[in-house]
């Protein structure tokens, strides 16, 4: 029954008023051209809002995207790592590394053929340290000291910061037994700007500034390119030099005594600030030098010899009816600092 | 320039009077809304008397027509604000008696890809090879949408007198 469906659609014609209501309607929008522009517009709107919606989301993912790239590349902390070579790594929210840049010659040195990026930070130091060492920046008689400063304006980020490299430079030193002297130290964003402004890493930058904290001639310049471990030689060499003079000066003990306590408390006082650490591969060794200083109970008094242990007799004066009861013992202390020294040094 | 405007008038009272019913026939199967008949003749008749092409024959042009109007009237069907409003102007249906209104009823109540094909098939006679091309189908896609429509039809209407015939 097909013919009834044609039957009834023949019934069906276009009404007079559709007609000419379409005529008048496409006379008038033919004559004004731009009408036709607008009106083909609002009719494409289907496919133009599939495509708008297309689009939106297209920049919307490029758009997120984008962020999450520039927020993983955005550094918040950076790490210097001072030996001679002075090299710098910026550290991204994440934790990881997002860029190194050599400081100076030796630094560059360093970092050339190397790729930190991404690399975890115990991982970059790790191997910073290891191209370092191949690369003939770290004695193996253990003179050298690394300096780490940590360079954020977050107190947690930068303790944190400091002990994961200073576990990764304790990965090398154990693996190829190497003995060095690590130095901790923590700066302010505002210090490292101050510090790139010099063209020097932010952590040699505060130990030159600690050196002419006590030796006012000393310029940055002139210690620019120095080691670490010289500038530490040098801080510890006008210490002495300034702490000779107190025992011909019998009267003003106290006043000499004053600029000691200074470096001391600076080390332990300030702990989290400054921290100098001498860290040896095998601890074995030095349980074997301790039960030699064992036998000396006496020499206990001396309980900082850790950094200078000639001041004693400077400072012995008062202790001296001490070992009295010990005439033979002395001997046995001068071997003590030999041993320590080669640590320091 | 006067002249212009003389051709093109005629131009336009030309084409709507000669496609005026086919268009009409189409958006009836498609659409009840007077306002929506009156989009569709509009924005068709606008395409038509714009085209820039060539028609091959007047077979190719009533063709043409067709299948923009009946891209037209299912771009309507699927507009959010036609689905989830009811018209209350509607253009009465030109049936008769009751088998008509009930065929012409069911007819118009098919998704729009059976309602092209029934129309196309049955009423304009093309073949299935050609409607196929008219819509850019697959052949095997405009065969399965006649079959289901037939089927539809059949199971709504069957068991009276006026059973479609296939």
């Amino acid at each position: 029954m097909n013919t009834m469906f044609n039957t009834i659609l023949d019934r069906v014609v276009a009404e007079d008023e559709l007609k000419s209501n379409t005529i008048a309607y496409l006379k008038e929008t033919l004559q004004t051209p731009s009408r036709n522009l607008v009106k083909f517009k609002a009719k494409k709107s289907v496919q133009t809002r599939k495509l708008l919606l297309i689009a939106c989301s297209f920049v919307i993912v490029a758009g997120l995207t984008f962020f999450g790239y520039s927020t993983y590349q955005t550094p918040v902390a950076y790490l210097s790592i001072d030996i001679n070579p002075s090299v710098e790594i910026g550290i991204n929210a994440f934790d990881r590394v997002i860029s190194a840049e050599g400081y100076n010659v030796d630094g560059q040195t360093v970092l050339a053929g190397c790729n930190f990026d991404n690399f975890e930070i115990d991982d970059a130091v790790a191997q910073l340290i290891d191209v370092s060492a191949a690369k003939g920046f770290i004695a193996k008689d253990g003179s050298t000291v690394i300096s780490i400063t940590s360079e954020t304006d977050n107190t947690t980020l930068a303790g944190k910061l400091e002990n994961l490299a200073e576990a990764g430079i304790k990965t090398v030193i154990t693996k190829d037994k190497i003995v060095v002297v690590i130095q901790k130290d923590r700066v302010s964003l505002a210090t490292r700007i101050e510090a790139r402004n010099l063209s020097i890493s932010p952590g040699k930058l505060k130990l030159i500034q600690r050196l002419q904290s006590i030796d006012p001639n000393a310029t940055i310049a002139q210690y620019k390119d120095s080691k670490v471990s010289d500038i530490m030689k040098q801080i510890k060499a006008i210490k002495k030099q300034t702490a000779k003079p107190t025992p011909k000066a019998s009267t003003k003990p106290h006043a000499r005594a004053t600029p000691e306590p200074k470096d001391k408390p600076t080390k332990s006082g300030n702990g989290k600030k400054d921290k100098e650490i001498v860290v040896t591969p095998v601890p074995t060794v030095e349980a074997t030098a301790t039960p030699k200083s064992k036998p000396t109970p006496k020499v206990k008094p001396t309980p900082n010899p850790k950094v200078t242990p000639k001041p004693n007799p400077t400072s012995k004066p008062k202790p001296t009816p001490k070992p009295k009861p010990t005439p033979t013992p002395k001997p046995k202390p001068t071997p003590k600092p030999k041993k320590e020294n080669p640590g320091k040094n | 320039m006067a002249n212009s405007f003389n051709d093109k008038d005629d131009m336009i009272v030309d084409a709507v009077n000669k496609y005026a019913d086919t268009v009409r026939k189409i958006s009836f199967v498609f659409l009840k809304n007077k306002a929506d008949v009156e989009d569709v003749f509009q924005e068709v008749f606008l395409k038509l008397l714009l085209y820039e092409g060539v028609f091959e024959s007047e077979d190719h042009k009533k063709a043409w027509l067709c299948k923009i109007t009946i891209n037209k009237c299912k771009d309507l069907c699927k507009s959010f604000w036609r689905k989830n409003t009811y018209s209350i102007d509607e253009y009465e249906i030109p049936v008769t008696d009751k088998i008509e209104g009930e065929l012409i009823e069911e007819v118009r109540a098919l998704a729009p890809k059976y309602k092209e094909v029934i129309y196309l098939y049955y009423y304009e006679g093309y073949d299935v090879p050609q409607i196929a091309k008219l819509l850019d189908q697959k052949e095997n896609t405009t065969y399965s949408n006649l079959r289901r429509a037939r089927e539809q039809l059949k199971n709504k209407l069957g068991g009276t007198d006026y059973e479609y015939d296939v």
